[in-house]
């Protein structure tokens, strides 16, 4: 066992873990079940966290190569009593079906509008490549990235 | 899931580091986005290199010097000089953007399949790889050409750590093209060709393992970039280009695409990018 140190959701945590143990474990062992076991290869982005804000597979980032870093999962983002706009965005452009891939594609629309507050289409499907859906087809995920885009801004600009 | 690991270290030098390589079943640990996949069997100890401070991107003299922990979007992030655009272009042809995130250029350069993309950039602007090799007693620096690191990585007699990788600053143009089955695929064949005070210099890759278990490693063209250097007259260098490339490239087929259509497909590229490149850059090589 090693122990595994890190700010996870804002939270130090320090937790007794496997040397060979992948983070989408450690955090649903931990009861953060947002965070989804999908193809556990990389390929299908339901296990998407934020690492020092920056979106990584969880399924194939050792928890120890994260230890001593910040880490935000989905339910650092927001949840069903208070949901990020960007959740809201989902829900309302009718993107979420059986809800499988909407973590891991909010977490990908959370870091892209931080670096980026108005994306063009070809900039979210850019972002949203690799995060897989078998329900919706993926346009009405395109228009919820649009959706959280706009009223980003327009928080901002009525701020 | 997990790895069966005995021990996970993150070294603070890199004396320590490779004296902890060298315990039998230990590993350079990157971002792991292959190692993490593909641990081989007796993988049991993992090094991981995070804490060596070998991320970053910076101008030394007459070249640009990449850090081995570079991720790919810090490639495509980087302030390169123009002439560097294939570097930017194959790194963020890479997969998925999780997945760029984490993919470093020394992992890239150190993994025993599928050498395409970065490392066919490289190739193109004739990269010079820089190794840590050595242990307790000392660390050595080793400089190696591109070409020789994927050698060795293919036949299993690569050493050392990679630090970095140096490429000239002084490249003219560059770019980078790859053909996939599907975005999700790698490259069934990719290009990359550069321009500067050397000449041109073009470089192909592809995916997987051939029929005998040789490797798609990216190969310089070099019949196809002495003809550059003297093309015929007006369009007619396209189908002299065509010519010599496929009678140069090499045949690997795999479970992608058959080794006939790989080295026809490299030979279209070949020719798409260069024409592309030249008229971009005014025509001049
Ligand atoms: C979804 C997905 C898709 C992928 N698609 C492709 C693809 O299309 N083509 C492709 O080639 N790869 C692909 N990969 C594999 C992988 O992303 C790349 O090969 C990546 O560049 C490896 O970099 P890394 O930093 O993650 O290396 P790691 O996984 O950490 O290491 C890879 C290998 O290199 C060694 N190593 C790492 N750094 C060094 C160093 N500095 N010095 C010496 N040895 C070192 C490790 O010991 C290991 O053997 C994919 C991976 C995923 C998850
Ligand atoms: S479960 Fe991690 S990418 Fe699919
Ligand atoms: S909503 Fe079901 S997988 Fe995307």
């Amino acid at each position: 066992m090693i122990q595994f140190e890190a700010t996870v959701n804002g939270r130090p945590v320090r937790w007794d873990i496997p040397a060979g143990e992948f983070l989408t474990e450690t955090l649903r062992s931990h009861g953060l079940i947002g965070t989804k076991r999908g193809c556990e290869s990389g390929d299908c982005g339901a296990c998407a966290v934020l690492l020092d804000g920056v979106e990584v597979n969880s399924c194939v980032l050792l928890a120890a190569q994260a230890s001593g870093h910040d880490i935000v999962t989905i339910e650092g983002i927001g949840d069903a009593r208070a949901p990020h706009p960007i959740q809201e965005a989902f829900v309302d452009a009718g993107a979420v079906q059986c809800g499988f891939c909407t973590p891991g594609m909010v977490v990908a629309t959370h870091a892209l509008l931080a670096d980026n507050a108005a994306p063009t289409r070809d900039d979210a499907r850019h972002a949203l490549a690799g995060h897989l859906c078998r329900c919706t087809g993926y346009v009405k995920c395109l228009d919820a990235v649009e959706l959280a885009a706009e009223r980003t801004a327009a928080a901002k600009g009525g701020a | 899931m997990y790895l069966d690991l005995q021990t996970y270290t993150r070294p603070a030098t890199m004396a320590e580091a490779l004296a902890q390589l060298a315990a039998p079943g230990a590993a350079a640990l990157a971002g792991g986005t292959h190692l993490n996949v593909h641990g081989h069997e007796h993988l049991r100890a993992v090094v991981d290199l995070q804490a060596l401070g070998l991320a970053g991107v910076a101008r030394e003299g007459a070249k640009v010097r990449i850090g081995a922990m570079t991720a790919l979007t810090g490639l495509v992030a980087a302030d390169l000089p123009a002439g560097l655009a294939a570097l930017g272009q194959a790194a963020d042809a890479e997969k998925n953007r999780a997945v760029r995130n984490r993919s470093t250029v020394g992992g890239r350069i150190s993994r025993d399949r599928s050498n395409g993309r970065v490392a066919t950039a490289l190739l193109g602007l004739e990269a010079e790889v820089e190794l840590a090799t050595g242990g307790p007693d000392g660390v050595t620096r080793v400089d190696l050409h591109i070409a020789s690191r994927l050698h060795d990585v293919a036949t299993g007699a690569a050493h050392g750590v990679v630090t970095a990788v140096r490429v000239p600053a002084d490249v003219r143009w560059s770019g980078y093209l790859a053909s996939q089955l599907s975005a999700v695929d790698a490259p069934s064949a990719d290009v990359a060709v550069s321009a500067g005070p050397r000449g041109v210099h073009i470089a192909t890759g592809g995916h997987g393992r051939g029929a005998a278990g040789t490797l798609a490693l990216p190969t310089t063209a070099a019949a196809a970039t002495a003809l550059l250097a003297n093309p015929p007259a007006g369009d007619s260098w396209r189908a002299a280009l065509r010519e010599v490339a496929v009678a140069e490239l090499p045949a690997h087929g795999d479970a992608l695409v058959s080794g006939d259509y790989r080295r026809d497909l490299a030979a279209t590229l070949v020719i798409r990018l260069v024409a592309a490149c030249l008229a971009a850059h005014g025509g001049a090589a």
